[in-house]
């Protein structure tokens, strides 16, 4: 898959949040997006995803520009699955009506199929027993996997993941980024921002690191973390990678 | 409810329930009773109270929609219509009723030709009780998080949808138990109806008292049909508000 930001800029009132980018990333499967909070990662993922939009400059996906007009923006953005650090599931229905909402209500499944679909993908997440609980009743690795069921069942052709696990304990962090590393095996393409370095490190292809609005440097996964080549990348791997 | 919230609320009702018989009593030792007039135009009362039961149900389902329509507009792409809401939920919030029944009674109904006096009677009260419950379901709409609008807007819901599907399931949780004290609150202001001659429950009390000249005898009856209509209501009410606390 193929990124271009091209002079792209996203502010927050006075404040600066996406300073001026200009990049091509090319990455097979995974890209990870690293850095220091408030460093832009976040915003630059809801960019991709079309949840904000950019002040100026553009961004192409596979050459395709992300759409600006309100009804083609919401057809692209129902064509990726986006899963969020807090999981945002809906609290009125039950895991399985989660997962089946996007299918009926937008991507035209009869209810038998999308039944059909959600439990498959529940049952492979490990949570057919919890099909029918409402997210209060799920744990917070559970609610996640949930969440990634959603995404991962409109059959996206990109999914982004927002801090998958910044609010999870470490348990449940473990069986998160399991799901994800199988998702990776499973030959899907995914972009992620998260503050676990060494899981970046395995299932990242291709890393792009963001402080202050800006990609710093962007390189393979293993040359990144072998070898940063910038001042900033090296001051903040040694600072999360010191513990 | 638990059996130590329904204990509770026995002990009350049986409280309130004597110290009513108290003073009627001593009402009642005060006065001579004469209930035989009054009997004699039971029917009245009957009608009276069963009109003031559609009324109130009639004003009810319009002000529900009107403040449904309302609490969209306030929350429209369109200024204008943003505006026209919250002046309509302004103006009328900040005036009395029965200035209200007034202006739009003999003024507006006239002018527009509104004959029928119950059909002019029935949509002055939803226009009233419509402000305060578009304020209701806005406040309803408002306290679903905003986490949930990005979720439906990232699944890719439309407009419509999110309403429908999101919104719409979490408000109402937050929306029922005021709505339900809002109708006990129609019941109660549909009294004020009487002054236009619309035959209901307290218009036919006044009947009964002027032709009987029994006040007591014509008013007791007319607070208790009224306390029969709105304690179950406001009941439901703290059910609603005790069942959607603990149930999320």
């Amino acid at each position: 898959m193929r990124l271009e930001f091209d002079r792209l800029t996203k502010r927050y009132g006075d404040q600066i949040v996406i300073d001026d980018i200009t990049a091509k990333l090319d990455f097979p499967h995974v890209l990870a997006l690293l850095g220091p909070s408030g460093g832009g990662k976040s915003t630059l993922l809801r960019l991709i995803g079309g949840l904000e939009s950019a002040e100026e400059g553009s961004l192409q996906l596979d050459g395709q520009p992300v759409p600006t007009e309100p009804q083609s923006l919401r057809l692209y953005r129902s064509q990726i699955g986006t899963v969020f650090q807090s999981w945002n599931l809906f609290p009125h229905l039950d895991a399985l009506a989660n997962v089946m909402l996007p299918l009926t209500a937008v991507h035209g499944l009869t209810n038998d199929d999308a039944r059909t679909r959600a439990l498959e993908l529940l049952e492979r997440l490990h949570l057919a027993n919890h099909a029918n609980k409402r997210p209060a009743e799920l744990s917070g690795g559970q609610r996640q996997r949930v969440a990634i069921a959603r995404a991962v069942a409109i059959r996206p052709k990109l999914l982004l993941f927002d801090e998958p696990t910044s609010a999870l304990d470490p348990e449940m962090t473990a069986e998160v980024l399991e799901v994800i590393a199988d998702l990776k095996s499973e030959g899907r393409t995914f972009i992620l921002v998260t503050h676990a370095m060494n899981f970046a490190r395995t299932v990242a292809d291709q890393v792009a690191f963001l402080a202050n609005g800006k990609i710093i440097e962007h390189a393979a996964a293993e040359d990144f973390f072998s070898a940063p080549q910038t001042d900033t990348a090296r001051r903040f791997l040694a600072k999360v990678l010191r513990y | 409810m638990t059996r130590h919230h329904t204990i509770n609320a026995v002990i009350s009702v049986v409280l309130a329930a004597a110290l009513l018989a108290g003073a009627c009593f001593a009402i009642l030792q005060a006065l001579s009773w004469d209930w035989s007039g009054v009997w004699a135009y039971r029917e009245v009362f009957w009608r009276g109270w069963l009109n003031t039961i559609w009324i109130s149900s009639a004003a009810l389902a319009l002000s529900v929609m009107l403040g449904l329509l309302a609490a969209l507009g306030r929350r429209s792409r369109y200024p204008a219509l943003r505006w026209l809401s919250a002046g309509y939920v302004e103006l009328i919030r900040g005036t009395p009723l029965l200035v209200q029944l007034l202006i739009l009674f003999y003024v507006v109904a006239d002018a527009v030709g509104l004959q029928n006096r119950y059909t002019a009677g029935i949509i002055i009260l939803s226009i009233f009780s419509g402000a305060y419950i578009a304020e209701m379901i806005r406040g309803g709409i408002e306290s679903v998080g905003k986490s949930q609008l990005e979720s439906a807007r990232a699944i890719g819901l439309t407009r419509w949808q999110t309403y429908r599907h999101v919104i719409f399931p979490q408000a109402v949780r937050n929306i029922l138990p005021p709505l339900a004290g809002q109708a006990a609150s129609i019941i109660k202001d549909s009294s004020l109806l009487s002054i236009l001659g619309i035959g209901e429950f307290t218009l036919a009390a006044q009947q009964v008292n002027s032709a009987t000249y029994s006040t007591l005898e014509s008013y007791l009856p007319l607070a208790i049909g009224y306390l029969a209509l709105t304690l179950p209501v406001s009941l439901l009410a703290r059910h609603l508000e005790h069942k959607f606390r603990y149930e999320t």
